[in-house]
């Protein structure tokens, strides 16, 4: 009884954790945008507003899991390097002084996944287990990072 | 019946063509309370600037930012703080036109009318705003030329031309033009490092710093200003800091050259939510100054924020405003709630 406890327990905890945080993000891209792979620097330059046009004359559109999902967490912490609070106070400052259009925010991957398929320029991130049939990205040759 | 009918559907059709846009209207605000141990003034409560600012996506390259703000002054006034059209012409390079923040230093091109932004309650005193006494020209409408994250030092560059001092944002008082150049690098991230440059000939009869609405006081011949800005500027966690420091050089023709010299030192501390920071300022003017009012200033500032989320923030500051040459120091405690919406 007290190990049929404790296995349950433990299951919880793995169930809890996954959960709570998605390992790893995938980076998907309107297919118009004619970008296959990029580095690691480049996907967070790209996401940072310091890639404002692509080679095709259309406008970066960023696009992001709202910064309450664990996706959104990660995202914060994995390609900005900052706490999801850090991240909105970023994005506000550079379209106060003018310098960018603010991401567009998604609580689905589904929502975020048709956007970036239906806007030209778009780019997102979302968890790799979210992929459908948007085109990925690859990130240092690899589909998830 | 009818103008009902009318005014939805207009209104309908605003609504729609500002989401077709991706047009986005924010807004900042403060109030607050200070106390001060001064004859001149009471202690009081105050409004902020309630500043509303529209960004919109016009086209994949054009884009439109304006900043409003009303502000309390023996009633409200309303100022048209920033309007501003900006073409992409590519990565590096974009052409804006419009009423700008002119790109003296950092502090004026990073924070505008919008509090919350600002890790102080007030803005240093060598970019106090003009209508707060300010000595700088802080607004410039004309044209910029700017690029920014270009190459491994992320390289910046601002060159604006402009109409200069003694001129409206709808007209320029005489033929010469003000010209600004600021660049920066960003050698590792967190860290800027600039300089910038501000050239302007003002004409005699332009209203001088020195007298008054009711009272001006007037350049008696024209007059050269430049203004040249060194700072550096580390944003990391969890050290925060700022510092700036101008030389100005006022000459009449046929005078010598006046110099004044401004700057300001800022630190702060995060821990996570919490900031306690410190500010230094100076403004050390030359007895024969022409255009500015020369009253030597120093301001020390100490005082701590509380970041509620990232549209709020509650200061509390102890300030101490010194002016030297007439022994006079005034202390005031200030709190403030800034916030956006």
């Amino acid at each position: 009884m007290k190990n049929l406890r404790k296995s349950v327990f433990i299951l919880i905890l793995l169930f809890l954790s996954s959960s709570l945080y998605a390992q790893e993000l995938s980076v998907v891209i309107n297919k118009d945008v004619g970008v296959k792979e990029v580095s690691l620097k480049e996907l967070k330059d790209i996401f940072k507003n310091k890639k404002k046009l692509w080679e095709n004359g259309t406008k970066v559109k960023i696009a992001l899991m709202s910064t309450k999902s664990a996706v959104g967490k990660l995202t914060a912490d994995k390609v900005y390097g900052m706490s999801t609070k850090a991240l909105k106070k970023f994005w506000l400052a550079l379209v106060f002084q003018g310098k960018a259009a603010a991401p567009k925010y998604f609580d689905s991957e589904a929502g975020l996944t048709l956007y970036v398929k239906s806007n030209a320029g778009a780019i997102g991130l979302i968890g790799s287990d979210g992929v459908t049939d948007a085109t990925v990205l690859k990130v240092d040759g690899k589909t998830k990072f | 019946m009818c103008k009902k009918y009318i005014f939805f559907f207009m209104l309908l059709l605003i609504v729609g063509t500002i989401q077709a846009q991706e047009t986005v209207i924010r807004g900042f605000s403060d109030v607050g309370a200070t106390y001060s141990d001064s004859d001149e003034e009471n202690s009081f409560f105050s409004l902020g600037q309630f500043d509303l600012y529209i960004t919109s996506q016009v086209t994949d390259r054009l884009s439109f930012v304006g900043e409003v703000v009303f502000e309390a002054e023996d009633g409200f006034i309303v100022d048209v703080e920033r309007v501003l059209a900006r073409y992409q012409i590519n990565n590096f390079f974009s052409i804006v036109l419009g009423k700008h923040h002119t790109p003296i230093g950092f502090w004026n091109t990073a924070y505008h009318h919008g509090n919350l932004l600002q890790p102080t309650i007030r803005r240093p005193l060598p970019f106090l705003f003009e209508d707060e006494g300010g000595a700088f020209p802080i607004h410039t409408t004309g044209i910029l030329f700017t690029g920014d994250n270009i190459g491994s030092l992320n390289f910046s560059y601002n060159i604006m031309i402009g109409n200069g001092l003694g001129s409206t944002p709808i007209s320029d008082n005489d033929k010469g033009k003000s010209f600004t150049g600021s660049f920066f690098i960003e050698p590792v991230e967190g860290v800027k490092l600039g300089v910038s440059g501000y050239v302007d000939k003002a004409s005699a009869g332009v209203s001088t710093l020195q007298g008054s609405e009711e009272t001006p006081v007037v350049l008696i011949k024209d007059m050269d200003q430049q203004i040249l800005t060194g700072s550096v500027v580390y944003f990391g966690t969890p050290i925060e800091l700022i510092t700036e420091y101008s030389v100005v050089s006022n000459k009449l023709n046929g005078g010598a050259v006046q110099s004044t010299t401004a700057f300001y030192v800022y630190g702060g501390y995060n821990f996570d939510d919490f900031t306690p920071y410190f500010r230094f300022d100076r403004m050390d003017y030359s007895k024969s100054e022409p255009y500015f009012r020369p009253v030597n200033t120093d301001e020390i500032i100490i005082g701590a924020r509380y970041d509620f989320n990232f549209l709020s923030s509650l200061r509390v500051e102890f300030q101490r405003q010194t002016f030297p040459d007439l022994d006079v120091e005034i202390n005031r405690l200030t709190t403030q709630l800034a916030f956006g919406f």
